[in-house]
């Protein structure tokens, strides 16, 4: 009886896990499309530096990091998610 | 002045533009002498008729600085009064030629666009909105019109849905389907009848911007060409940087860049009732469609993709303060345009707001304000 509440458990802590970690991949989505879309309009259309823009973005991004690229922003959330944009002038930063 | 506004609802009503309650105060028209600034501001002191003192006051709230870093949260400031420019300053960083971002004052913009092809005829305000997915036999969706876009009162279920990380507007601007926002804002559902209810969406404005993008054709070089050849290039705007999603839709909810002298030249052809320099630009009557409250009982101060501040109410947001009337474009962190006809005032602030709140900062903007006195002879 034991063996089967220990599956139970194990099995409710997978699910449990599961959609803490699909939910988590969703804000994080969301979070890194947000820091890469703001810091390329940031940089290349309002052309300031990106240590400039980088406190202009909400407290809660703080986890989110960013690389800037000749042309574009890339900002990730390790192991959750990564999102690019690109800045292509004369239409400033596109989302990927 | 009383003629000018009985014509002004007179042309409106015939149109067809002005919703059910008129707008109050006449649009002024620009002064005698000083000239348009398409090609530049003119400048000068405030006057002597302004309070100083609540004007410094006010100025230096502004810029104290408590954003992060100790830097100030605003970072230009500009008042034009009877068309020239009597007060501009930037926060250390910033100047005259920095691009701004409007956040959802770019709403506003994306309002101008669609007056703008109101007025060629390629729009019509009552006609059932042209986006293609709604046209389908027994789809509810296809009453809906673009005075119901306008004013944010279609009743889809698309509402902006506040600082969650995951909104709807989160997931419109920065989710995976960010890639076509048109597309992901027009496949809703109706939650209410529409003209019944309003909801503030950028999902909305996604759709209008949608529908701005087709009705011009040409995708996102087309719609870059229409703004600079009907809109920027006859007010002077040089700054102006529209931005779009990577289906080729203008990002007409949240994302246009001008600076902060375009940005006036925007509020100032709000101000002047559509019209520059002799030249018609909005269609006669579209302003004051756009500073009428959108029929809606919980309407919360908006017009046409533009807010009011004329009738206080207990759902009213943003408000500036009791006894001031203007009509302003808003954006997230405290951008403001705010376009004040008693007074001949076009104000814009631009920046952050990390520290201060909206009713802090709308009692700034309202000292700011009423430092200038109403004009005399201006009446509703």
């Amino acid at each position: 009886m034991n063996r089967w509440y220990a599956m139970a458990i194990v099995w409710l802590l997978l699910v449990v896990g599961a959609l803490l970690f699909e939910r988590a991949r969703d804000l994080s989505t969301i979070g890194a499309g947000y820091a890469a879309k703001e810091l390329c309009s940031c940089v290349f259309v309002g052309e300031r530096s990106l240590a400039s823009c980088r406190p202009d973005l909400p407290e809660t991004m703080e986890r989110v990091e960013a690389e800037l690229g000749a042309d574009r922003v890339r900002a990730f959330v390790p192991y959750l998610a990564e999102r690019i944009a690109r800045y292509e002038p004369p239409f400033g930063c596109v989302l990927y | 002045m009383g003629s000018r506004v009985a014509l002004a609802v007179l042309l409106a009503a015939t149109l067809g533009l002005a919703g059910p309650v008129a707008a109050a105060t006449a649009l002024p028209p620009q002064p005698a002498g000083v000239p348009w600034p398409t090609l530049g501001w003119s400048e000068g002191p405030p006057g002597a008729a302004i309070d100083h003192g609540t004007l410094a006051t006010a100025v230096a709230k502004l810029f104290l600085p408590v954003g992060r870093g100790g830097l100030p949260d605003t970072r230009a400031l500009l008042v034009a009064a009877g068309g020239r420019i009597v007060l501009e300053r930037y926060a250390a960083g910033f100047g005259r030629e920095s691009r701004f971002r409007s956040w959802s004052m770019a709403k506003s913009v994306t309002q101008c666009l669609t007056g703008i092809l109101v007025r060629e005829g390629h729009l019509t305000l009552d006609a059932p909105a042209p986006v293609p997915d709604w046209q389908r036999a027994g789809d509810p969706r296809a009453q809906l019109t673009l005075r119901h876009i306008l004013n944010m009162t279609t009743g889809l279920d698309n509402a902006d849905g506040g600082d969650d990380g995951d909104s709807f507007a989160a997931q419109l601007l920065f989710g995976e389907r960010a890639k076509d926002s048109a597309a992901f804002a027009t496949r809703v559902d109706l939650a209410h009848e529409p003209g019944t209810h309003w909801d503030y969406s950028t999902g909305t404005s996604q759709i209008l911007s949608g529908i701005v993008g087709r009705s011009v054709g040409g995708g996102r070089e087309g719609v870059r060409a229409f703004a600079e050849r009907e809109l920027a290039a006859p007010l002077g705007i040089r700054s102006l940087v529209l931005e779009f999603d990577a289906a080729e839709t203008m990002l007409g909810g949240s994302y246009v860049w001008a600076s902060a002298r375009d940005w006036a030249r925007l509020g100032l052809l709000y101000l002047r009732d559509g019209r520059w320099d002799g030249r018609r630009i909005l269609p006669e009557g579209w302003v004051d469609f756009t500073r009428t409250p959108a029929p809606a009982a919980n309407n919360g101060s908006y017009g046409a993709h533009v807010w009011i501040t004329a009738q206080p109410g207990p759902e009213q947001w943003p408000t500036l303060a009791p006894g001031i009337e203007a009509f302003q474009m808003n954006g997230n962190a405290g951008q403001f345009v705010v376009m004040v006809p008693d007074r001949d005032l076009v104000i814009v602030r631009l920046g952050e707001m990390h520290v201060s709140t909206w009713p802090e900062l709308n009692a700034q903007l309202a000292e700011l304000i009423n430092a200038f006195p109403p004009r005399s002879g201006m009446s509703p």
